[in-house]
């Protein structure tokens, strides 16, 4: 049988017109980004990690858009190389937690079993009370700085945020009609879960995920850029406005060109945000 | 040069004019090809009322039936001047109250009026009190506003609150006064919702689906109250909903609304037992039923921005297909919409209204007319 | 081969000691195959809280439920997952009762795999055939719940109930929420689907006029106990309980009164 759907052209023009201005502007700034971070270091002749010819600390020309830093080394590509590697660690930074916190929070906020209730609350409000900070310090001390600790230590803490936004979620729909429908005909927990309730949770999670991408973009940068989290000679945002600290006076185009970009960034995600992005996954408004 | 008109004809062009200045004198609200649009996305405006026309009298009561998707609820904002506030505003045509034409009007003006001239009765009485303050405080708020009460103490006001639960039958209205709606149960909710819509004697109660919300035996109650109450102040009724055996239990003129247009109205026992468009038919076979019981009209109501060319209700009607030997007659699906015209003493928008007679498809009525 | 399920003795508290709510007190009901059983009763009657009993939602404090007169709930024992699959519910809300984020043919392709294991292409064809006879065509299959009217998603429950191949169906205050015409699809729905798979449906609404024309017998409901239990005919022609005389008395339109009325005056 021949089943008709709309046409997708169609649905995605829908979809995009019905977002306000400035969501689409997000959206823009965010894809251009995007594309850029790729695209540049393919197209650059100029290798992010080492010196090229050009004397180390000259101001923006022709060859180097965005001059040379203290090793040499183009500022340009390294730029983009670094826009790639944090627009990575941020999505990376923020997935984990929004599925597993999730998956997690669905479970608690919809299960009718008591001692589920009461573990997950204590585990997810125990979770929250502890200061993020101490637990990416206590990790650092453990196994050193580097991106690698600084995601397991957001991993660690960030989740039972989800927990609670997505347990928050399903308490509503508990008790709601569709769920007493698929218990009535007899589905399984895993089921009724992972059809019924996380794809009902998840809208609401993503959008708070996409505010959380904003602080956990500016948390990687900020503790790279305290020594704590990626190291040099890799291109960093927050690393490089470390480095370029030392050369404000003569080269602010170091530090300049991370610190305008991660803004950007930051601001692009929030314009994203700040458009109900649960309503535009569930189009909720009749 | 005119010609000389002869004496008789200028005697009837005076009884005519003067008929006519008494029955505008007479109208309290005349709504005359009101068309009510929102601001769509895209910019084209998207229109959910198109068209309609319609008049009460001082103390008549008109029913205004319609389903969801009929437009009925824009309509009564329309009444009450609240379209901005959501998003939509009159493009075509007037909507008079005693002789003025507010359609257009400003909310300065429409505050005037809202509650003082026209009231409204909504079908949820939670949403519309306020959930912290006792059923005195609410009213005497309302009361506050009428000219009799300028100046008056609480006690006073008080006093006046309590006549006005006394006059909707609320049982120990001493207590109720004291008490949240939340305490109270739906049916006595609506009688505070009603009180405080009288307040202020009105001269034009709009009644939205008052009782949809309740149980059968307080819907009867509300019902009652309703007609005892227009009967002893004068109170015209403009009662919309969608149940037909409700309107034709309170209303004496029935105007029947279908995708935002009129499609029949006259008095109630024309509509009822001698339907002159398909969807009337259609409507009553489905809600009251004959004794063979209801008979569902096939397909749905066509969304808003998606209404059909010609009569916006061809793709579902029985007499165009009969009357086209099977396919409906393309008077019927292109064109311009048929407006509303006399036939046999009510108004319809049916092109065929004269053809409803002696046609097969539609079900017998329990009074026998109709063709099985 | 006919069917019958009955609430024998069915009371229902919920809470406790002087905060308790009695909800049911002793109903005894019986539904069989191939009919429509109407149980009336306003807000707080007990109704609902009867059918899911019925429908193995709620476990009696006193009684049982008994299937083809084996007990298959009781205050101690909750119904089996099999068997509540033979006791269908349609619930009142259509606005609550379809999952957001599956499309109709997928809410009904999915009882399909899970109750009958069929695969998912098998699963997807019969799903929009079955919800072809509910009036439900194959473009409306695609929306979501969110892009189809009160009365459709409430066809696609009963799409949804049926695809479980149930004994019995039932349904609570389905017509409450939905325009007339709307209602009137449904019932014509419920009464074709009665007939054409001899189920028993259990009716519940709180609106007498609903049933008239489609239960064969009513139970009329107040205040938890049963007042009054007979065909629908000798309901609405000789209400023996004050009670049921009040609610017919309280239907409105003078042309279904005068209906009523005559159909008495022949009887």
């Amino acid at each position: 049988m021949n089943l008709p759907g709309g046409p997708l052209s169609g649905r995605l023009a829908a979809w995009w017109n019905g977002m306000p201005p400035r969501v689409r502007t997000g959206l823009v700034i965010v894809g251009c980004l995007v594309a850029l971070s790729l695209v540049i270091p393919l197209l650059s002749p100029y290798d992010p990690q080492r010196g090229t010819g050009t004397d180390p600390l000259s101001p923006p020309s022709v060859p180097h858009l965005l001059g040379t830093d203290h090793l040499g080394r183009d500022v340009f590509v390294r730029t983009f190389v670094a826009a790639r590697l944090d627009l990575l660690l941020a999505a990376v930074g923020v997935s984990l937690p929004l599925v597993v916190g999730t998956l997690v929070g669905s479970t608690i906020g919809s299960t009718r079993s008591r001692l589920v209730q009461y573990l997950g609350e204590v585990a997810i409000e125990g979770i929250n009370a502890f200061p993020t900070l101490i637990v990416v310090i206590a990790l650092i001390a453990a196994f050193g700085p580097g991106a690698n600790s600084i995601l397991v230590a957001l991993f660690l803490t960030a989740w039972a945020r989800y927990a609670k936004v997505a347990r928050g979620r399903a308490l509503t729909i508990r008790d709601i009609g569709y769920l007493h429908v698929a218990r009535g005909l007899g589905y399984r927990w895993p089921r009724i879960l992972a059809v019924h309730v996380a794809p009902n949770v998840f809208p609401t999670t993503i959008s708070y995920a996409v505010s959380d991408f904003v602080i956990v973009i500016l948390a990687i940068a900020g503790l790279s850029f305290l020594g704590a989290g990626v190291q040099p000679p890799t291109p960093e945002w927050g690393a490089m406005m470390s480095e370029g600290r030392l050369y404000l006076a003569q080269a602010w185009w170091l530090a300049l060109a991370p610190g305008i970009l991660l803004s950007i960034t930051a601001v692009a995600v929030s314009l994203i945000a700040s458009g109900r992005t649960e309503d535009a996954f569930t189009q909720s408004a009749r | 040069m005119p010609s000389r008109s002869r004496p008789a004809d200028v005697a009837t062009t005076d009884a005519r004019r003067a008929h006519a200045a008494r029955t505008a004198a007479q109208d309290l609200l005349a709504v005359d090809d009101l068309t009510i649009a929102f601001e769509g996305g895209a910019g084209r405006p998207l229109t959910v009322v198109e068209g309609v026309s319609l008049r009460m009298s001082a103390g008549g009561s008109l029913g205004l039936v319609g389903e969801s998707g009929s437009g009925k609820t824009i309509f009564c904002r329309a009444l009450l001047g609240t379209l901005d506030r959501h998003g939509a505003r009159v493009v075509r045509g007037t909507l008079t109250y005693k002789g003025r034409d507010f359609g257009r009007a400003s909310e300065r003006v429409w505050r005037r009026i809202r509650g003082s001239e026209i009231a409204y009765v909504p079908q949820s009485s939670l949403a519309s009190l306020n959930p912290v303050l006792t059923v005195a405080q609410q009213l005497t708020s309302v009361i506050r506003l009428t000219e009799e009460a300028r100046g008056h103490g609480r006690t006073d006001l008080r006093r006046r609150a309590l006549a006005l639960l006394e006059s909707v039958e609320i049982p120990r209205a001493e207590q109720v006064l004291d008490q949240r709606p939340i305490h109270l149960s739906g049916g006595m909710r609506q009688r505070v919702v009603i009180a405080a819509a009288i307040a202020r004697s009105p001269s034009l109660l709009v009644a939205d689906e008052p009782t949809t919300a309740l149980d059968v035996r307080v819907q009867r109650r509300i019902l009652d109250l309703l007609g005892s109450l227009r009967q002893r102040l004068g109170l015209a009724l403009l009662l919309v909903s969608h149940d037909l055996a409700v309107i034709e239990e309170m209303c004496e003129s029935v105007a029947v609304m279908y995708a935002g247009s009129i499609v029949e109205m006259g008095r109630r026992e024309q509509i009822m037992s001698d339907p002159k468009h398909p969807y009337t038919d259609g409507l009553l076979s489905a809600t009251i039923g004959s004794d063979g019981g209801r008979e569902p009209i096939p397909g749905e109501v066509p969304n808003v921005g998606a209404w059909p060319d010609g009569c916006k209700f061809w793709p579902r009607c029985p007499l165009t297909r009969w009357l086209g030997g099977g396919s409906p007659r393309p008077e019927c699906h292109s064109g311009e919409r048929p407006s509303l015209r006399v036939v046999v003493g009510r108004s319809s928008a049916c092109l065929f209204a004269e053809a409803m007679d002696g046609r097969p498809t539609i079900v017998a009525h329990g009074d026998g007319s109709g063709t099985p | 081969m006919t069917d019958e399920i009955r609430g024998c003795g069915i009371d229902v508290v919920f809470g406790h000691g002087g905060t308790a709510v009695h909800a049911v007190k002793g109903a005894d009901v019986v539904v069989g195959s191939d009919e429509i059983v109407g149980l009336v009763g306003e807000s707080g009657s007990g109704k609902t809280t009867l059918g899911r009993v019925l429908a193995g939602f709620q476990r009696p404090t006193v009684g049982e439920v008994r299937l083809n007169d084996k007990e298959v709930a009781s205050a101690r024992r909750d119904m089996s997952r099999r068997t509540h699959r033979e006791i269908q519910m349609i619930l009142q809300d259509p606005y609550t009762s379809l999952n957001p984020s599956q499309r109709a043919w997928e809410c009904v392709a999915e009882v399909l795999h899970v109750c009958h294991g069929l695969s998912a292409v098998e699963a997807r064809r019969e799903a929009v055939q079955q919800l072809g006879q509910v009036g439900i065509n194959p473009v409306q299959a695609q929306h979501f719940p969110r892009q189809l009217s009160g009365g459709q998603r409430q066809r696609v429950s009963v799409a949804r109930a049926l695809a479980a191949r149930p004994r019995f169906l039932v349904a609570d205050e389905p017509t409450s929420s939905i325009d007339q015409s709307a209602q009137a699809q449904v019932l014509r729905l419920l009464d074709v689907i009665r007939r054409e798979r001899s189920l028993g449906i259990l009716f519940i609404t709180h609106d007498l006029r609903v049933v008239r024309h489609i239960a064969q017998r009513v139970y009329v409901m107040f205040k938890g106990e049963i007042v009054e239990a007979d065909s629908t005919s000798h309901i609405f022609g000789h209400p023996s309980h004050p009670y049921t005389a009040s609610l017919i008395e309280a239907i409105p339109g003078r042309r279904v009164r005068a209906e009523i009325i005559d159909t008495r005056a022949q009887a």
